[in-house]
């Protein structure tokens, strides 16, 4: 690690907040805001990769014959089958394996990406463009509803589906915090290290003090732009109000960091050079180690992953002839055929999963472990193919819904797109949205589905508990 | 739209178009019209161009009684003739909607109608024109539904990005327009990555001179402005915005920044505090104004508080600030030192003001009196910051401020002769004007393109670098032909003569060239090749005064240049310099064995084969895929930052993959884009993208193309067809690339588009119909002048739209 790096992180840094804290509140932390819901709080990690996942990679042999007629909901458990070859890192996590099936979401944007519909359930976006946002994407209503200091975090490998951008602050256009609000992500583990668990390093008087005056300077700085505000006009009012926006943010992560020093600390992975590789397997490494010790000092309950784009280069898989996207467009590479390439990247991302389920299993909680709190949401934001046409969008989900819901376990496969009872990405995220306590009617746009019923409204039943 | 006039005023090129059928509706209209029909229809009134504000949308009637006394007979009168129920032009009928139905399957279509009426795209050239209330009063009502759906208009977000300048009809610019006043919105407009970085490279106010040692103290201070990667223009206002991460990395920053500066006096009261303990050294002084308070217990007068936020001001915002801003940092400083002491007082204090908004945004809004059309002009200060902005990333020189503090920056000709002032001040590093053309041709993004190493030949990546080395020589060429300042944009599409290794300074070069020959000359009859690293003292001083390109000289640098030294002249060819890795000079097919390298530059490279910045390796690398040419990028390029049109995007059902045909050429395997639902899009792309087939996807110049399949070859074939220039002389087939860039070249379309381009790029914003008298300034400045970017820049800088704001509730979605 070089000089510069490690002085960095020595710096007490203002932005990233919990220095010291006011005896008042004691051990705000997990416990706490566990007790906001009555139960323990749910996480999520919404794990988005690029080019699609191909429904039949994720069937189980023993179990295809059952899923032949699309008509039914099928629902069976997956002890009694053995899961498919790409996703054996997997089966120790059986039981808290879920595989969804048959979901579809044609009123997204089908292509490359669907940009902000995989998560929001609405058609924008261009070809290079990430589009409108409408409204805020699941993941952020989700994160509304376990409050945390990093109230929901996103991290990225890569930036929008083909940009070469793989360092910093990106906006990959998949997750949205509001309407106008895009979630900003971190691109570099080494930043977002520092971001996340840099705070919990200095405890010196000054410092107190300091945290103390920046607390003033926080709110003076909010009064300060909404009188500034006023002067603008409205387009540059709602731009004014981002950075506004921002010191909110900012002065609400403190109040929440008070007390977690020490959670923080315990959790915090040692700063080492895999967080500053440049590799792409050994990078999101680096990502799911921020993820685990995020979740587990309780510091965030949601994150937001960009696993990668198209314009990624998996070298270090020995894949370095093409990139996702050529291999998305069937081309050979390095001597494997384009099946067998997606099967070498699935098998790394199914790694990945278990590393990190295995971290949070390892944490009790309650009268089980972390894991059964946790739901991770392995999806791409091109559904079903590398240029999906959305009419499937398969879900892997790794974890434990807190009795919310009943699918860990189980293959479920929905009736397909034209079939009765056939639900849409809007029905599933709404299911979700239910279970952790969001009444909403209805997630999302409307449409798709079958053409000729009303467009079904609400969760799935079926799926919760 | 398929009217009989249009029909009969189509020409061969067009007519290639009518193979799409009549599903084409947006095509057609891009490429159909003739010059004289499109320029009759261009007329626009000042109302018609105004932008909605929340107030006038919320005034619209929405609903049921609007839709029945406006909508409906707008829609009979100028839609439903072609869109309706006899007739449906481009599969579209608009007979069929009701008013109920609009906030369920219809939004989608409603946006589409609200686009080509915002953008002046329907109704058809040839067919009565709404007046500009109507059309006004529709867009309004539609954005109202739109919104009541749920949905915004996405028109209006359209009209902000950069992505959707050529959304806007050219005609609607260049046509024979009525003068409207041009502004610009009242707007901020967040600094620019590149801004920031000059700002950092000055020292934040930090005194960098004597030991360089504050830069190094600032290597925590990290960039806050992140621009979106894109090709194209970027640094737009309207889609810009600081945001939590920003201010993350803004408070970061501003902790270093402002400790560094208050570094001395801070530990010199520490010092007081517990004097045993040991010191640091301190590299940067603290200013007197800082110490003051700092080493002071008692509470500092007003005048000293004053003098000390003045100087940070000057340190992190550059500028002055105003009498309330000094009030409200006095009251914040008050209010944390009685907390804090002064010191932590004011160190907080500066934190605020280096995070201020004043430190993220150019605030451009306007000042002083309102004209007659609603517009301010903006004040002197605004004016001095955007014109150095607009040349430079620093702030405004010391000549500029002067003018602002003294009057002399108030009119359009004070703007002018500052302007024409820093462009023609050869001291000032001017970056921004570079910037326009890596932008806008997008050669500056080859070495984004992943290249293997071995389908070139010679190392690619690496130390070896080759896209960022053909960059650097696209630079220089655009850089001198922007010297030149003689038909800059005809010279950029067709010169013969370029760049190889060459930073444009032939004195540099020629000295380079007589420190090798000494160098050689020095040396040749020496036994050099048995030298150690440590090269025998009694020649150390000796090569070390010869070898000007290295600071110092060793055995292992000495064979490396003699080895290549003593090659060159065994073959008689002078040698390139030896500073420079030679691989990249394969992409201009030239090889280190016969290059005898220009010392005068630029020279005639491959006459007859290579011609313009199109040709330019670096583009053509910029321009390709990881594996192949591109030609859809290059054509879609061409189309729409050459020709002025907008290509469609793709269609959100295709799955866009030609066929993997090893034995194939890429012309070939991209038939597959011939069917009827493609073709009516690629038929804008593929014909002026395929003509650079004539180059392989390096910028190597070929006459057969190497297939994938292992040994195949087919001869290459470089035709395509130029259509869209509206000129009947320019459009039409042609034979090799030289041939397409000669026609472009001579367009007055095709310069028109460079001036929208060049507009957007200075203004930060596209194009809207009241600017069109500043284009056609900019545009007559350009031709008058011979071609003269200068006076392009210059007119766009001097113009209504540079130099007026207007508030505006365009508050888009």
């Amino acid at each position: 690690m070089n000089d510069g790096r490690r002085d960095f992180l020595k710096h007490v840094s203002l932005a990233s907040g919990a220095v010291l804290l006011s005896p008042m509140l004691q051990r705000f932390g997990l416990e706490a805001a566990g007790a906001e819901n009555g139960k323990l709080p749910q996480r999520f990690v919404f794990v988005m990769k690029s080019s699609g996942i191909i429904p039949s990679a994720l069937v189980p042999e023993t179990l295809a014959p059952k899923l032949a007629d699309r008509s039914k909901f099928v629902n069976e458990p997956l002890k009694d089958h053995t899961l498919a070859p790409t996703l054996a890192p997997l089966e120790p996590y059986k039981n808290h394996l879920a595989i969804v099936q048959g979901i579809s979401g044609t009123m997204c944007r089908p292509g490359h990406s669907s940009w902000f519909g995989a998560l929001g359930v609405y058609k924008t976006g261009s070809e290079h463009g990430s589009g409108q946002i409408l409204r805020a994407t699941v993941d952020a209503e989700l994160a509304r509803l376990y409050p945390s200091a990093f109230q929901h975090v996103g991290l990225a490998l890569r930036g929008k589906v083909m940009s070469k951008e793989t360092e910093g602050t990106l906006y990959p256009g998949i997750s949205a915090v509001a309407k106008d609000r895009e979630l900003p992500f971190q691109a570099s583990p080494d930043v977002a290290y520092e971001q996340l668990f840099g705070s919990a390093v200095s405890n010196s008087e000054r410092a107190k003090m300091r945290y103390g005056l920046q607390s003033d300077l926080l709110s003076f700085m909010s009064d300060d732009i909404r009188k500034l505000n006023r002067e603008l006009p409205a387009a540059e009012r709602e731009k004014m109000g981002h950075y506004l926006a921002a010191f909110e943010e900012l002065k609400e992560r403190r109040s929440r960091l008070v007390g977690m020093r020490e959670q923080i600390q315990q959790a915090a992975p040692a700063f080492d050079d895999h967080f500053l590789s440049k590799r792409p397997t050994e990078r999101q490494q680096a990502h799911f180690d921020l993820i685990a010790a995020a979740l587990i000092s309780g510091i965030t309950n949601v994150v937001t992953m960009r696993l990668d784009n198209i314009s990624t280069i998996y070298d270090d898989l020995g894949l370095s002839e093409q990139t996702v996207h050529g291999i998305g467009h069937h081309m050979h590479c390095n001597g494997k055929t384009p099946a067998e390439a997606r099967d070498i990247i699935r098998t790394s991302h199914m790694k990945l999963l278990a590393d990190l389920a295995g971290k949070l299993r390892a944490v009790p909680e309650g009268n089980g472990t972390m894991l059964d709190n946790t739901m991770i949401i392995y999806m791409s934001d091109s559904g079903n193919e590398h240029h999906g046409n959305l009419e499937e969008w398969p879900y892997l989900v790794v974890g434990g819904e807190g009795g919310r819901l009943k699918i860990a376990g189980r293959y479920i496969q929905v009736p397909g797109r034209g079939q009765p009872g056939h639900p849409t990405i809007g029905n599933w995220w709404t299911t979700l949205l239910n279970a952790n306590g969001n009444p909403i009617e209805h997630y999302g746009n409307l449409g798709g589905g079958n053409k000729e019923a009303e467009p079904r409204k609400g969760p799935i039943e079926e799926l919760i508990a | 739209m398929f009217s009989p006039y249009k029909l009969r005023d189509l020409h061969q090129a067009s007519k290639l178009l009518l193979l799409a059928g009549a599903a084409c509706a947006l095509p057609l209209l891009l490429l159909a019209g003739s010059a004289a029909a499109e320029k009759e229809a261009a007329r626009i009134t000042a109302a018609d161009a105004a932008p909605i504000t929340a107030d006038e949308a919320a005034r619209i009637t929405v609903g049921r009684t609007g839709f029945d006394e406006s909508i409906q007979p707008f829609l009979a009168r100028y839609c439903t003739d072609c869109h309706g129920a006899d007739a449906e032009e481009g599969g579209l009928s608009l007979h069929a909607l009701q008013f109920t139905e609009l906030a369920k399957q219809d939004v989608d279509l409603w946006n589409k109608v609200g686009e080509m009426l915002a953008f002046h795209r329907m109704p058809p050239d040839d067919s009565t024109q709404p007046e500009a209330a109507e059309r006004a009063q529709l867009l309004a009502w539609l954005e109202g539904q739109l919104r009541a759906a749920g949905r915004g208009p996405a028109w209006k977000y359209k009209q902000l990005q950069p992505d959707y300048g050529n959304l806007i009809r050219h005609e609607t610019l260049f046509g024979d327009v009525t003068p409207q006043a041009a502004f610009t919105p009242s707007r901020l407009w967040k600094k620019s990555p590149n801004i920031f970085d000059a700002h950092l490279k000055r020292g934040m106010g930090l005194d960098v001179g004597k030991h360089r040692r504050a830069n190094k103290d600032l290597e925590n201070v990290k960039q806050p402005f992140t621009m979106e990667e894109r090709a194209g223009l970027k640094d737009f206002a309207a889609v810009m915005r600081a945001d939590s991460s920003t201010l993350d990395t803004m408070l970061r920053n501003a902790e270093v920044i402002v400790d560094k500066h208050l570094e001395q006096a801070l530990s010199e009261l520490d010092a007081r505090d517990a004097p045993e303990s040991p010191k640091k050294p301190i590299h940067v002084r603290t200013a007197e104004e800082f110490r003051e308070i700092i080493l002071n217990s008692e509470s500092p007068t007003e005048a000293a508080l004053d003098a000390a936020v003045r100087k940070m001001y000057a340190s992190v915002i550059e500028w002055e600030p105003s009498q309330s801003e000094l009030k409200k940092y006095r009251g914040l400083f008050r209010e944390l030192a009685a907390k804090g002491g002064n010191a932590e007082g004011l160190r907080t204090t500066f934190i605020a003001i280096a995070v201020s908004p004043e430190a993220v945004y150019r605030q451009e809004l306007g000042a002083g009196p309102v004209d007659e059309h609603g517009r301010q002009m903006l004040n002197p200060a605004n004016l001095a910051f955007a014109i150095s902005y607009a040349l430079t990333d620093n702030k405004p020189d010391e000549a500029l401020l002067e003018a602002a503090r003294t009057g002399r920056l108030n009119t359009r000709a004070d703007v002018a002769r500052e302007a024409a002032r820093m462009w023609d001040d050869q001291s000032l590093e001017k970056p921004r004007i570079l910037r326009f053309f890596q932008e806008y041709f997008g050669y500056a993004d080859a070495p984004q393109v992943f290249k293997d190493d071995s389908r070139f030949g010679a190392p690619y990546n690496g130390n070896a670098n080759v896209a960022a080395r053909l960059v650097d020589d696209a630079d220089t060429l655009v850089r001198h032909i922007v010297r030149r300042d003689r038909h800059v944009l005809a010279e950029l599409l067709t010169t013969e003569q370029y760049f190889v290794a060459h930073d444009g300074d032939n004195e540099r070069a020629r000295a380079v060239a007589d420190a090798q020959a000494d160098f050689y000359e020095y040396l040749k009859d020496k036994d050099w090749q048995d030298w150690p690293y440590n090269i025998p003292k009694e020649h150390a001083a000796n090569l070390r005064e010869l070898d000007r390109m290295y600071s110092h000289v060793n055995g292992s640098i000495v064979k490396h240049h003699m080895g290549y030294l003593s090659e060159c002249v065994q073959l008689g060819i002078q040698p390139m310099p030896v500073r420079l890795r030679r691989e990249f000079i394969v992409a201009y097919d030239l090889d280190e064995k016969t290059f005898d390298y220009p010392v005068e530059q630029p020279f005639a490279l491959a006459p007859g084969k290579r011609a313009g910045i199109l040709m330019h390796p670096a583009w053509l690398i910029a321009q390709s895929q990881n594996l192949d040419n591109d030609p859809i990028r290059r054509g879609k390029w061409i189309r729409e930052s050459l020709l002025a049109d907008q290509v469609p995007e793709l269609p959100i059902t295709v799955d866009a993959s030609i066929p993997d045909e090893p034995d194939q050429t890429l012309r070939h395997r991209f038939r597959v884009t011939r069917q009827a639902e493609c073709w009516r899009c690629h038929v804008q792309m593929n014909p002026l993208g395929m003509p650079f087939e004539a180059f392989d996807d390096f910028g190597r110049f070929r006459e057969v193309e190497r297939l994938h399949a292992k040994g195949m070859t087919a001869p290459v074939d470089s035709s395509g067809l130029l259509a869209g220039t509206r000129d009947q002389a320019l459009d039409g087939p042609v034979e090799t690339p030289i041939e397409l860039v000669h026609r472009l070249a001579q367009s007055e379309r095709v310069r028109q588009s460079f001036v929208r381009h060049a507009f957007r790029y200075w203004m930060g914003r596209n194009e809207t119909p009241s600017d069109a008298a500043t284009l056609q300034a900019a545009d007559q400045a350009y031709v008058a002048s011979g071609g003269s970017f200068r006076a392009l820049v210059l007119s766009l800088l001097a113009s209504d739209s540079f130099l007026y704001r207007k508030p505006s509730g365009t508050d888009h979605e």
